[in-house]
């Protein structure tokens, strides 16, 4: 009786002393299993040949990691990202299929890292890899467009997520980052894009505001034209023309009509030219922080 | 009755893989793995269906692999050792049919194994989405192709526990599964190298190790990518012939093999 009592005492004491043992080593158990230093990551393609057929699983894993990884560095808000690119490789390394892994990769690289060449690498690889994932085009356009200002590339990955996921709504986008681009040019690929996309184009509704957004991107093209030849006129006069008409014949071949319909307004003291309809050229514009 | 000597060996030896504990033990782990994998999937930021899909396969894979590798290098030389075989041999039973028996019974404890992780890994995918959608041609075409990478790892446990040691068997027989995964890798790098000798090295190495990356129709559950027919009754019979092969030099050594 008593001898099992001592082993009972025993068994608690060791039951007690391995609780509080794992207690106090948790802290750093966990600690060992964060990223720390990118160096330490294999590389993608060596791991793909050493993982025996298992690739895909060990694709998991490391996208496991890559995901606390994220959730790790936002809670600290130390903002260093550094390990970010070296595991969206890895992942796509072992699953060059994984679309969603480029996706979250590149849009958290671009929006929440402000990595942008590395979220233009994660992104390019994975259009490269699986071309008809339209969100990839989308976020590139998206990463150029809010955080590098280049509206050009941006309009052209628009076009490129309409045309590959078959959404003709994306060229509603398209056409808007083709007007911060504003060049006759631009407005010319975004106008053509927008036919194409009328001719897709099934619902009542969508067509509608393809037709509307097509009014508006060649009302934009006229006053466009229009105010290049009021600077260049104000350049060798030095001063405003009293009406559009003093623009005809070095400036202007003709004066256009309004394209959406309504008619162009000339203010001669400021100098501004805008359409009745639409107003003034005035294309959404997102201001960096 | 010849013909069916071969079956009877056959019966035996799946009712003793069935009463094996390494049988069991791994038989029970890929299973936990599997179930856990839906709580595993949990852990990710969506896409939870190839996680579970994933686990299901690779554990199939990778425990099948082990099923097959310690069962099938006991099958000849622990009879051997146990001189088990010879009131067996006693009778009119050749000893390409013995081992054609024994291959046969272990097989089936393969493809009972994989149906059952084939099984197990359907519910948690039932589970998860609720529907038939991911369980279909692809799944079948893929569980269906790993009992013939099983089908080889076993027959070349077989055939080097024919003329080698249990340890050293398996390690021989995981290192051929393990070289033909990574040549599977490598075979395109190699290909595109300049050096003639590497090209010719292919060649042979084509030949003579397994290539399981035609057997394996992973990505097709995970993707659901398209399966045909042809392709998977290609890929069978390149698997069915090369496992075949294997069992027929088993049988070759054990006939010329001094068991007294």
């Amino acid at each position: 009786m008593r001898r099992t009592a001592q082993l009972a005492l025993l068994t608690l004491a060791l039951a007690a002393t391995t609780t509080l043992a794992r207690a106090r080593l948790e802290p750093e158990a966990q600690a060992a299993s964060q990223v720390r230093n990118p160096a330490w990551l294999p590389d993608g393609r060596l791991l793909r040949a050493a993982s025996f057929g298992q690739r895909l699983v060990v694709a998991d894993l490391y996208w496991l990691k890559l995901v606390q990884y994220v959730g790790e560095t936002v809670l600290s808000k130390t903002q260093r990202w550094d390990a970010l690119y070296p595991l969206a490789d890895i992942v796509t390394d072992l699953d060059p299929r994984y679309g969603y892994a480029y996706e979250v990769a590149g849009s958290d690289l671009g929006g929440v890292a402000h990595r942008y060449d590395e979220a233009d690498q994660i992104l390019l690889k994975g259009m490269k890899n699986v071309p008809d994932r339209w969100m990839l085009p989308f976020i590139y356009a998206s990463n150029k467009f809010l955080f590098e200002q280049d509206y050009a590339t941006a309009a052209a990955y628009a076009r490129r997520a309409a045309e590959v996921g078959n959404r003709p709504h994306l060229a509603l986008l398209a056409a808007n980052l083709s007007a911060l681009v504003d060049t006759d040019q631009e407005y010319g690929i975004a106008l053509a894009f927008l036919d194409q996309a009328l001719a897709q184009a099934e619902q009542p509704e969508l067509r509608e505001q393809l037709d509307l957004r097509r009014a508006k991107i060649r009302t934009y093209q006229v006053l466009s034209q229009l105010e290049r030849a009021l600077a260049a006129f104000r350049r060798d006069h030095g001063r405003q023309p009293i009406a559009l008409g003093e623009l005809l014949g070095r400036y202007v071949a003709s004066i256009p009509e309004d394209p959406s319909g309504g008619e162009l307004v000339y203010d001669p003291i400021a100098g501004t030219v805008q359409s009745t309809r639409i107003g003034p050229r005035a294309p959404i514009r997102v201001t960096p922080k | 009755m010849t013909m069916n000597r071969p079956l009877v060996v056959a019966g035996n030896t799946l009712r003793e893989a069935l009463r094996e504990r390494l049988f069991y033990n791994l038989v029970v782990f890929a299973l936990l793995l599997i179930l856990g994998s839906l709580t595993i999937s949990r852990l990710t930021l969506g896409e939870q269906y190839r996680i579970i899909a994933n686990i299901g396969t690779s554990a199939t894979q990778v425990f099948g692999t082990l099923i097959a590798v310690f069962l099938g290098v006991g099958i000849v030389s622990r009879e051997i050792d146990r001189r088990t075989c010879y009131p067996v041999l006693a009778r009119p039973v050749s000893r390409a049919g013995f081992l054609a028996g024994k291959y046969l019974g272990l097989l089936a404890t393969l493809v009972l194994n994989v149906a059952l992780m084939a099984a197990a890994t359907a519910l948690m995918l039932l589970v998860y989405r609720g529907g038939s959608h991911s369980v279909g041609v692809a799944f079948i075409a893929a569980f269906g192709l790993m009992t013939l990478q099983l089908a080889i790892v076993a027959a070349l446990a077989v055939l080097f526990s024919t003329f080698s040691s249990p340890t050293l068997s398996s390690i021989c027989a995981l290192a051929i599964v393990g070289a033909g995964w990574l040549f599977g890798e490598v075979r395109v790098f190699w290909l595109q190298a300049h050096d003639v000798g590497m090209k010719w090295m292919v060649q042979v190495l084509d030949f003579v190790l397994p290539n399981m990356g035609l057997l394996d129709l992973k990505e097709a559950v995970t993707y659901g990518d398209p399966v045909t027919l042809a392709s998977v009754a290609g890929r069978s019979l390149y698997g069915a012939c090369y496992a075949a092969t294997l069992v027929a030099l088993a049988a070759l050594t054990f006939s010329r093999r001094d068991i007294r």
